[in-house]
C-alpha cells in the first residue's frame, strides 16, 4: 500500500517519535509511506517528502514535527477539497494516516465520509480528545510547565509576591490542572468552572494572614472573563478565537493586586511548552498509537482513531472522538480544591 | 578601603534588590567559612527593610543545610526606598549596635551596592558587597551569581521554541530579562542560535531584521528566531511590526520571572560559594567599602563605587560573532 501521513494542527512533543513508528510498522507490511508537508495544506497544494527508514529513524528525541504543520482546513474552500481529492487520487494513495487533535480529526473523518480511506492519531497538548486516555504532547506540555511553576515559586517566595502562570490548554483546563497540582500551586483557574475572583482573592489573602506569604495562581488561557473579551479577538481557519490574544493572565493578576492588595507577577509560558525533547512517557505513548494506526489500516478500519483506552491501544471511531471536547469533569476540580489550603 | 579592623565577632548578612538564582548558596557560603574563622552570623529578612526593622534571625551552620540548590533566598528580599534616607540608614546602623553586629555582607545588584556604599562611607558599618544579578550588569565583576542560570533557563526555552518555529514556519520572538543591559540576550542568543539579537547597546532596526527575514525567506528559509533584550523594546511590538513589515506568522514569547528561579547551575553555585567566602574573608582582612568580583577566574575586590562609575559593556566581537554564526 501507499500510505500519506501528515501531521496537523498545532505541533507538539510526539509527533517525531509518532512519524518513527508509524514507518517502522509500514515497513513491516511492505507498505511505503509518502509525507505530506503542513498538514493538509500539503495535499491542497501537492507538496510531499519521501518517509524512508532512514528519514525518521533518529526522530525519537526531536521535538517538533520533520512533516511541518499547519491550520489549513479543506472543507473551508471547495476548490480546496476538490485539490485535496484530486491530489490523493494522482499521488495514489491507498489510505491516510494524519495525526491531529480535533480539527485535523474531523476533517478526517469527514473525508473518510466522502470515501477516503483514513485513519487517525490523536496529538494534542490540550489532552481535550475523547475516547482516548492521553494525547500525546500533554505529558511533556506538563512537565516544562511545572518546571516553570518550580522556579516562579521560588522567586514568589523571596519577594512575598504573587505569580500568575497562564498555561495553554484552549477550552480545556487539563493542562492547568496538572500543572498546578504537580507545581504546589495555591489556586487554579480553569474554563470548565465559572470565574469567581472573589474567592480567590480571599484565598490568597488568608494565605497571609497564616503566615504563608507567597503563591502561585495557575491559569488556563481558555478561562471566560466576560461576554466583551471575545469582541476584538481573532479567529482561525476553524473559526476558533485565538486565545493568545485575550490575557487572561494579566487580567487575573490585576485582579488579585486591586482585590487582595498583594503584589503579582505574570508568567505566559505560550509556545515554549509546545517543543522540547519529548518525555519518555509521550515517546511511547506516540509509539504504540503510531503502530497501532497502520494494523488499523491493514484491518480496514477506516474512519477509526488509534487510543489508549485503559492501558490497551484500541481503534475507536472517529465520529466519537471528535463528538465534543473533552473537558475536566467538575468532581475531579473538587476533589483538586482539597489543596487549596 | 581600610586597611586596620578591628576584631570581628558577628557579621550580618542580607540579600537585597532582585532574587537571583545562587543567592542561597551564597549564604551557605558566607555562614560556613564564617564559622570557619569562629565567626558568628546573623541574617537579616527582607533585606535593608529588615535592617531598618531589626528582623534578625541566626544563622548557625544547620540553618544553611540543605540550600545548595534551591532558587530563591532563604532570607527573602525587598526593595526599601527608606533606606535611601539619613534616617533610614541611621536606623539601620542603630538596629546593628543593639545586636553586637561589627560588619554586614549584602548579596544583590546596583541598588543593593550602593547600600554597601553609604554604610562604609557615611556610618563606618565595615561592609562588603556580593554581586547578585541575573542582569550581570556590575562592572568590577566578570559575571554576577545568578546570570549563568538565567541563561540557561532562557536557553532551554528557545530550543522548545526553535522546534515549533520550525514545524510552523514561524518568526519567533523571544523577549528576556536584563534591564538596560544585553548580556542575557547576547548570551542566549549566541548559544540559542539566533538568527537576531536586539539589545540595548548596539543600534538595530527593527526593518534591517526584517529585510534579513525577507530574503532568507525569498531562499527558502521559513523560521527565524529574534532575542530581544527588554532594555531594547517589547517582545510584543518587536513581533508585531515583523508581522505587519515581512508578512511572516510571527509570535512572541515573554519569558519574564521565569528566568529569577530554579536551581542555580554548576557555574553559579561555583561563583556563590568563591565569592561569599571571599567576602568573609575582606570583612576579617579589613577589605571593606568594597565588592568581591572574579575577573579571569580570579577574585578580586574592587571600589564599591566601581559598580556605578564605570560602564559594563558587551563586548562587540561577540555580537558580531553571534550575527556571523546565526546567518
Amino acid at each position: 500500500m501507499r500510505i500519506g501521513i501528515l501531521t496537523g494542527g498545532g505541533d507538539c512533543p510526539g509527533l517525531n517519535p509518532a512519524l518513527r513508528a508509524v514507518v517502522m510498522r509500514a515497513m513491516d507490511f511492505g507498505d511505503e509511506c509518502v509525507g505530506v508537508k503542513r498538514g493538509w495544506a500539503g495535499l491542497i497544494e501537492n507538496d510531499t517528502m519521501p518517509l524512508t527508514l532512514d528519514t525518521v529513524e533518529d526522530l525519537i528525541s526531536r521535538g517538533g514535527t520533520i512533516l511541518e504543520s499547519s491550520r489549513a482546513n479543506p472543507f473551508k474552500r471547495d476548490e480546496d477539497l476538490q485539490a485535496t481529492l484530486r491530489n490523493i487520487d494522482e499521488l495514489k494513495l491507498d489510505a491516510i494516516v494524519a495525526l491531529g487533535g480535533e480539527d485535523t480529526l474531523g476533517v478526517t473523518y469527514k473525508l473518510f465520509k466522502l470515501g477516503v480511506q483514513t485513519v487517525g492519531v490523536p496529538k494534542t497538548m490540550d489532552n481535550d480528545l475523547n475516547c482516548t486516555d492521553y494525547t500525546f504532547g500533554f505529558d511533556s506540555a506538563v512537565q516544562i510547565a511545572t518546571d516553570a511553576a518550580d522556579r516562579l515559586r521560588d522567586t514568589a517566595r523571596s519577594h512575598r509576591r504573587v505569580m500568575v502562570l497562564e498555561v495553554m490548554g484552549r477550552h480545556a483546563g487539563w493542562v492547568a490542572l496538572e500543572t498546578g497540582v504537580a507545581g504546589g500551586a495555591d489556586w487554579i483557574l480553569i474554563p470548565e468552572e465559572p470565574l469567581d475572583i472573589d474567592e480567590m482573592a480571599d484565598h490568597l489573602r488568608r494565605l497571609r494572614e497564616r503566615g504563608k506569604h507567597f503563591g502561585l495562581v495557575v491559569v488556563s488561557e481558555g478561562v471566560e472573563m466576560t461576554e466583551a473579551d471575545h469582541s476584538t479577538a481573532r479567529t482561525d481557519d476553524f473559526g476558533h478565537v485565538i486565545l493568545r490574544e485575550r490575557g487572561v493572565g494579566e487580567f487575573v493578576a490585576k485582579e488579585i493586586e486591586e482585590r487582595a492588595g498583594i503584589e503579582t507577577r505574570l508568567a505566559v509560558l505560550g509556545h515554549i511548552v509546545r517543543g522540547g525533547s519529548p518525555t519518555a512517557f509521550d515517546r511511547m505513548l506516540a509509539t504504540r498509537l503510531g503502530i497501532r494506526a497502520v494494523d488499523l489500516v491493514h484491518e480496514g478500519k477506516f474512519g477509526y482513531m488509534a487510543s489508549l483506552t485503559g492501558n490497551q491501544f484500541v481503534g475507536v471511531p472517529l465520529e466519537d472522538a471528535v463528538a465534543e471536547l473533552k473537558t475536566v469533569p467538575h468532581a475531579l476540580y473538587e476533589e483538586i480544591r482539597t489543596l487549596f489550603k | 578601603m581600610s586597611e586596620s579592623s578591628p576584631a570581628v565577632k558577628r557579621i550580618g548578612l542580607l540579600t537585597s534588590g532582585g532574587d537571583a538564582p545562587g543567592m542561597n548558596t551564597a549564604i551557605r557560603a558566607v555562614v560556613r567559612r564564617a564559622i570557619h574563622h569562629g565567626v558568628e552570623v546573623v541574617g537579616v529578612c527582607h533585606g535593608y527593610r529588615g535592617l531598618i526593622a531589626g528582623d534578625f534571625i541566626p544563622l548557625p551552620t544547620t540553618a544553611v543545610s540543605g540550600i545548595i540548590n534551591r532558587g530563591g533566598t532563604m532570607l527573602f528580599t525587598a526593595r526599601c526606598p527608606e533606606f535611601t534616607t539619613d534616617e533610614g540608614q541611621q536606623r539601620a546602623v542603630e538596629q546593628l549596635r543593639r545586636r553586637e553586629i561589627d560588619a554586614l555582607i549584602v548579596v544583590g545588584g546596583d541598588g543593593s551596592l550602593h547600600g554597601v556604599h553609604a554604610l562604609w562611607h557615611k556610618w563606618q558599618v565595615p561592609t562588603v558587597g556580593v554581586p547578585g544579578s541575573i542582569d550581570n550588569d556590575l562592572a568590577g565583576t566578570d559575571f554576577s551569581i545568578g546570570f549563568d542560570t538565567a541563561v540557561n533557563t532562557a536557553l532551554d526555552a528557545i530550543d522548545k521554541i526553535r522546534d515549533t518555529a520550525v514545524s510552523h514556519d514561524r518568526v519567533f520572538v523571544v523577549e528576556v530579562m536584563g534591564r538596560t543591559v544585553g548580556f542575557i540576550a547576547l548570551h542566549v542568543g549566541l548559544a540559542g542560535g539566533a538568527e537576531a539579537i536586539l539589545i540595548p547597546e548596539i543600534p538595530c532596526a527593527v526593518s534591517d531584521i526584517c529585510a534579513t527575514i525577507r530574503q532568507g525567506r525569498e531562499r527558502g528559509k521559513e523560521s527565524y528566531i529574534v532575542v530581544v533584550a527588554e532594555g531594547a523594546g517589547r517582545g510584543f511590538a518587536v513581533a508585531a511590526e515583523i508581522e505587519k513589515c515581512t508578512g511572516a506568522d510571527t509570535r512572541a514569547t515573554v519569558l519574564g520571572h521565569v528566568q529569577r528561579g530554579g536551581a542555580p547551575t554548576a557555574a553559579d553555585r561555583v561563583l556563590a560559594s568563591r565569592l561569599g567566602a571571599a567576602a568573609v574573608d575582606g570583612i576579617l582582612e579589613g577589605r571593606v567599602g568594597v565588592m568581591v568580583g572574579i575577573q579571569a577566574d580570579q577574585v578580586v575586590v574592587s571600589p564599591v563605587e566601581t559598580v556605578w562609575t564605570r560602564r559594563k559593556v558587551v563586548d562587540n566581537a561577540l555580537y558580531d560573532l553571534a550575527l556571523v554564526l546565526g546567518t
